[in-house]
């Protein structure tokens, strides 16, 4: 798998300054990698900086530190003239289908919008076949093509949001939470589309998500984050059966799920989340940990290798072996 | 849902229609819906967006938008009260925020950020109990002792509250009077992240099992219903399409629309391969299909569900759909 890495991302942070408060740690020293072909889901509470991280790797923010290499190809201080290169490798499925289409331009304009700014594809006829295979990709009829957004449901807009998301085949889809303001029903028929989409293009997905049933049954690995932290980082069924990090296994423990014999015993968390303005020494999580002891307020934890294959945790007790 | 045990009921709703009159057209969102809870039970309504769920607690509470909507049918009685009858009004209005209580969905609109939350909570003990301005802010203070939030805290603005406490703001201001008998809860976690839900979820268990409540738990997650309710009512284009037991009807869903939703949810505890998700999108409730309002998505559909809307069918002792085929064919749809 070494060998498939698609995206490698190095100590990235991203601090906002607020004003008279001092910084806000959106992203605070995160790295992992994204391999060809693999989902990789990344969980956590709002406020935990995940859709920042998705931001920073589309470039749409500026980073305040660390790197990210996409095949050789250093993104954040690549030059400009690799900028329309770089927008074909990775694109974006934003969380809002409703604020994330233009309200007036019609599905058509939508998807010709990407064609006409990269400049790859020449004359309107040849945009017009892309738009057709595109549709054809995800099942959008042709009737649609001469509908504004506002005449479409939320499926029907995800829909569009990520056909256009595949206009260049890219290598690396960022799905911000593509599925939470939809329906049950229509969440399951996004799910499954991108599922296929998947093995059909070979493509790789970061899908941001706070939905844990959503991410474990479309992720191979998980990164589960916490104020800016990656707290633990495993392959996906190792990280149900095995939850290591004191978060995690609340996190987890805290779905309610249909088959209530099935649900694990629930640990529930005092308080909230705390503010990522200046956070503290120490552990992230030390004010909600059950398990903490003087040490984890004063040393931060590193992410660790343990005894599971690709199985990371940041925990002073977690049991590694 | 006949009642076996008529002075049990605590609520019931009898064929009701509700219709929103908008410059499109009339919606309707409620055709034809029947309820019933008992003293002590706690009901999980479920259904997507547009079902009629929250239309449904609206109407229990008499407070639908008054210009646009209009209750075209039906009957909803609350021990006995006819809740409808706008003879009975000065009595809903003393049911209302004292006997029924409700939890809004989203926190944040529910509270009005021009006044504290002790304040806010207050005017329910002013309206309902006669308490003085000052003796209700005292009492409200306490209250929110109740839900884990420290009592100086009342002097607070909702805008100083993080979401998970804004909602326990709303539940004390709920449970303010005493004891409610029912108290319906719409959506009260779908705002907020997993491990808030949680704690919420816990105190409302808390207080459901210190004050023997009933409770309407509005709510499109089913891990939820199966967790805090013993009943469930599935609801489809604002009728009731199949209800029972919490267990019964998650082991042995036997509406189309109810297989469906199970199998379109991804669960934290089973491995699923691949999502079977309900083809299609709801109907629309401007323009009704004829018969059943499922039939145009429904896999099973036969000529006689695009003309008759099927009647309620008994299964088990607690467990009733709304399917031409559910009784029929020995569950034959639950099989495939």
């Amino acid at each position: 798998m070494q060998n498939n890495k698609l995206l490698d991302v190095k100590n990235l942070k991203k601090y906002f300054k607020i004003k008279g408060k001092g910084y806000l740690h959106a992203v605070d020293d995160i790295s992992f990698e994204i391999y060809k072909g693999e989902t990789l889901g990344l969980v956590g509470e709002s406020g935990c900086g995940k859709t920042t991280v998705g931001n920073l790797l589309l470039r749409l923010l500026p980073e305040t530190g660390g790197s990210v290499f996409l095949d050789d190809i250093d993104i954040l201080n690549a030059p400009n003239s690799l900028n329309r290169e770089i927008c074909r490798k990775i694109q974006m499925i934003f969380q809002d289908p409703y604020s994330s289409l233009n309200p007036k331009k019609k599905v058509k304009e939508i998807l010709a919008e990407p064609f006409l700014v990269q400049k790859i594809v020449k004359g309107q006829k040849a945009v017009d076949n892309k738009i057709v295979e595109l549709c054809e990709m995800v099942n959008i009829q042709k009737e649609l093509l001469t509908k504004f957004p506002f005449e479409l449901d939320g499926g029907k807009r995800q829909t569009v949001c990520i056909a256009r998301a595949l206009a260049f085949r890219s290598d690396l889809i960022v799905c911000d939470e593509p599925v939470s303001s939809l329906d049950v029903s229509i969440q399951a028929q996004i799910i499954n589309m991108l599922m296929d989409l998947q093995e059909k293009l070979n493509m790789s997905y970061l899908f941001i998500t706070h939905d844990l049933s959503v991410v474990r049954h479309i992720s191979n690995r998980i990164i589960v984050m916490y104020l800016g932290k990656i707290m633990e980082e495993s392959p996906t069924e190792d990280l149900f059966e095995r939850p290591l990090h004191p978060y995690t296994k609340a996190l987890l423990s805290a779905i309610p799920s249909i088959d209530t014999e099935k649900s694990m015993d629930r640990i529930i968390l005092e308080g909230d989340v705390p503010s990522p303005i200046n956070p503290p020494q120490g552990c992230r999580f030390y004010k909600r940990c059950s398990k903490a002891q003087p040490i984890c307020l004063e040393k931060e934890p590193q992410l660790r290798d343990t005894a599971f294959p690709g199985h990371r945790v940041a925990c002073h007790f977690a049991k590694i072996d | 849902m006949k009642n076996t045990n008529k002075d049990n009921t605590l609520l019931s709703i009898k064929d009701l229609f509700v219709e929103y009159r908008t410059y499109e057209g009339t919606v309707k969102a409620i055709n034809g819906l029947n309820f019933s809870i008992e003293k002590g039970e706690s009901v999980g309504l479920v259904g997507e967006t547009g079902a009629g769920k929250t239309t449904t607690a609206l109407s229990i509470l008499g407070i639908l938008p008054q210009r646009i909507a209009k209750v075209t049918q039906g009957s909803i009685k609350f021990n006995g009260l006819e809740l409808l009858d706008p003879k009975n009004k000065k009595e809903l209005e003393i049911i209302r925020g004292k006997r029924i209580s409700m939890i809004f969905q989203n926190p944040l609109t529910s509270l009005n950020p021009v006044f504290t939350i002790g304040e806010q909570i207050a005017m329910v003990l002013m309206q309902h109990e006669g308490l003085s301005r000052k003796k209700a802010f005292e009492k409200a203070a306490i209250t929110l002792e109740s839900v884990n939030i420290e009592p100086r805290r009342a002097m607070e603005y909702p805008h100083q509250f993080s979401g998970g406490m804004r909602q326990r703001v709303g539940i004390a201001a709920a449970l303010v009077t005493g004891n409610p008998e029912l108290l319906i809860a719409d959506e009260p976690t779908t705002a907020l992240d997993v491990t808030i839900q949680a704690q919420i979820l816990e105190l409302i268990k808390k207080l459901q099992r210190e004050n023997n409540l009933s409770m309407i738990m509005i709510t499109h997650n089913l891990g939820i219903v199966a967790e805090i309710c013993t009943k469930v009512s599935i609801i489809y284009s604002g009728r009731i399409i199949e209800s029972g037991s919490t267990k019964e009807v998650f082991k042995n869903p036997r509406h189309p629309y109810t297989i469906g939703l199970i199998g379109s949810l991804p669960d934290i505890a089973v491995k699923k391969t691949r999502l079977t998700p309900i083809p299609g999108f709801m109907a629309d409730p401007m323009n009704l299909p004829k018969g059943c309002s499922f039939n145009i998505r429904c896999p099973y559909a036969q000529d006689v569900c695009k003309e008759i809307n099927p009647e309620q069918t008994q299964l088990g002792a607690d467990h009733f759909v709304c399917c031409h085929f559910a009784g029929k064919h020995g569950g034959l749809i639950a099989k495939q």
